[in-house]
């Protein structure tokens, strides 16, 4: 079928998923990221949810868990299950230190850590949001002692701006995750952080940010990662995968496959490894969650990388069907 | 304004209505008439042009989904223009992401009674039965004809994510229109 009549045939398609998908056109979001993170679209339904709700009552996210719990709704079009919230809570550490400069308040509020990485909720308090933008400070700096990278492991951080609470405040999540070099488990002692904020302000087109409020917010705290993550190990499966890059469908084979609450790690051969490996898992009840991205770490004179990617929500594995790694399924035993 | 508010606008001949509907739509409009044109000229004429067709059309119309009625209308005019554009070598957006349906939709193989808009319910219903992501990620490309770029940026997926998204979806529609018969 020509071009024409292929326009021509498209041009059929129904009016309510031709307006649904309407609603996303021409919206500039916030693609300043180290990491790829949740749908704007999920962070704005929430934020609609949040400051659209009824006058007589202020909703407002309790906690990580809380960001979370909303998180699930909206992918999954339901509430969590008890399995699902009880998974998230074993995963979470309260904080809950604050800080201000210049009328401005940042609170360190709440933690998810596990398998090599954690999730930090802040709120800043203070100043005056708009839901037509993004918000974030013009530097974030972190340090992580003992660095997870010292021994040829990989990774990285990265803050972003979720959506504008019920009360106010701006919420972010600064997410760090790490591979650790191929041969390690990763490590389960607890590290201490440091976090220095600079200037708050507006993000504009993803990429400056137009000062709101100067100054600086520090904080040192501790990230215990004693809880061990639910965890199921998966045969060695050879995978295809969609190599977006070379424009074909290859072959990978992965093994020491471990699926956990937080993400997924196997091993491969350098060669079979890319950046456009897509992993999702689908749920028991229909709903997908998906892979906000990974990294992989090679061991020393060896071919094999060891390569781990975060899902964008923990996940109570009792509730996971399958993982979809490329265009292969495995099925959970 | 809501679209109903607009609509009442027309029907009374109020020409606020068109100042209403680039308030809401324009952006919207631009964006499908400039990614199938490719030239910002052109994709403003084709926005007027919208406009002019939205007026004489409502009344006696009186759209259910305005967006897509609008958007269809820029869509349509677009196309058009692009047919007698025959010397332009920008808008290249269109065709790229039409190509791509092109390995799903041969020329030489389809039933010879087959209509457009026959196929465009079958497309309609299978759309009906992706997630919602893939759906939207499929429209984005082969109804608004957005690049890939955007797409990701304005969704938060990677390049190379929405690629494979697309790149599953058309198989699996693929997959979908044999089981239709739609193949010979």
């Amino acid at each position: 079928m020509n071009i024409p009549k292929i326009a021509e045939a498209m041009g059929y398609i129904d009016d309510e998923l031709i307006s649904a998908a309407a609603e996303h056109v021409g919206g500039a979001r916030n693609s300043s990221r180290r990491k790829r993170r949740l749908t704007a679209a999920i962070a704005a339904a929430i934020a609609a949810l949040l400051l659209g709700a009824c006058a007589a009552a202020v909703i407002y996210i309790d906690g990580i868990q809380g960001w979370f719990g909303r998180y699930w709704e909206e992918i999954t079009g339901r509430p969590m299950s008890e399995g699902q919230a009880a998974a998230i809570d074993h995963l979470s550490r309260q904080i809950n230190i604050s800080q201000t400069c210049g009328g401005v308040t940042v609170t360190v509020d709440s933690a998810v850590v596990g398998d090599g990485s954690f999730c930090v909720l802040l709120r800043v308090s203070g100043v005056r949001l708009s839901q037509r933008y993004s918000y974030g400070f013009a530097q974030t700096e972190m340090t992580v002692t003992p660095d997870p990278l010292a021994d040829g492991g990989i990774g990285g951080y990265g803050l972003n701006y979720l959506c504008a609470d019920g009360d106010g405040s701006a919420l972010l999540l600064l997410e760090h995750e790490y591979s650790a070099a191929a041969g390690d488990e990763p490590d389960a002692d607890s590290v201490q952080v440091d976090l220095l904020l600079t200037d708050f302000g507006r993000v504009v087109r993803g990429r400056d940010c137009k000062t709101l409020a100067e100054g600086q917010w520090s904080f040192s705290f501790a990230i215990d990662r004693s809880a061990e993550c639910d965890h199921v190990t998966l045969p060695d499966t050879a995978v295809s995968i969609y190599n977006s890059e070379a424009g074909e469908t290859v072959a990978a084979a992965l093994t020491d496959i471990e699926l956990t609450s937080m993400g997924l790690r196997f091993c491969c051969r350098e060669s079979e490894m890319f950046s456009s490996m897509e992993l999702e898992l689908r749920l028991k009840n229909g709903a997908y969650v998906y892979s906000r991205g990974g990294t992989g770490a090679a061991a020393e004179n060896e071919d094999i990388f060891t390569c781990s990617y975060w899902w964008d929500v923990p996940v109570d594995l009792g509730e996971v069907e399958a993982v979809i790694i490329g265009e292969t399924e495995i099925r959970l035993p | 304004m809501d679209d109903g508010q607009i609509i009442e606008l027309y029907f009374r001949r109020d020409e606020s209505a068109i100042r209403e509907t680039d308030i809401k739509y324009g952006r919207l409009c631009f964006g499908i008439a400039h990614n199938i044109l490719g030239a910002e000229l052109d994709a403003e004429e084709c926005v007027n042009d919208t406009y002019f067709s939205v007026w004489n059309a409502i009344p006696p119309q009186r759209p259910n989904c305005f967006a897509a009625f609008i958007g269809r209308i820029a869509r349509s005019l677009s196309l058009k223009r692009l047919r007698f554009n025959t010397a332009r070598k920008r808008s290249a957006q269109a065709k790229l992401s039409l190509s791509e349906l092109e390995e799903i939709l041969p020329d030489d193989r389809w039933r010879p009674d087959l209509r457009a808009e026959s196929l465009g319910e079958l497309i309609s219903f299978f759309l009906r039965g992706e997630s919602e992501d893939a759906r939207r990620v499929f429209l984005r490309r082969y109804w608004f004809f957005d690049s890939i770029t955007d797409i990701a940026a304005d969704c938060s997926f990677s390049e190379s994510k929405v690629k494979s998204m697309l790149h599953r979806t058309r198989r699996r529609l693929r997959d979908y229109l044999r089981e239709e018969g739609v193949y010979l």
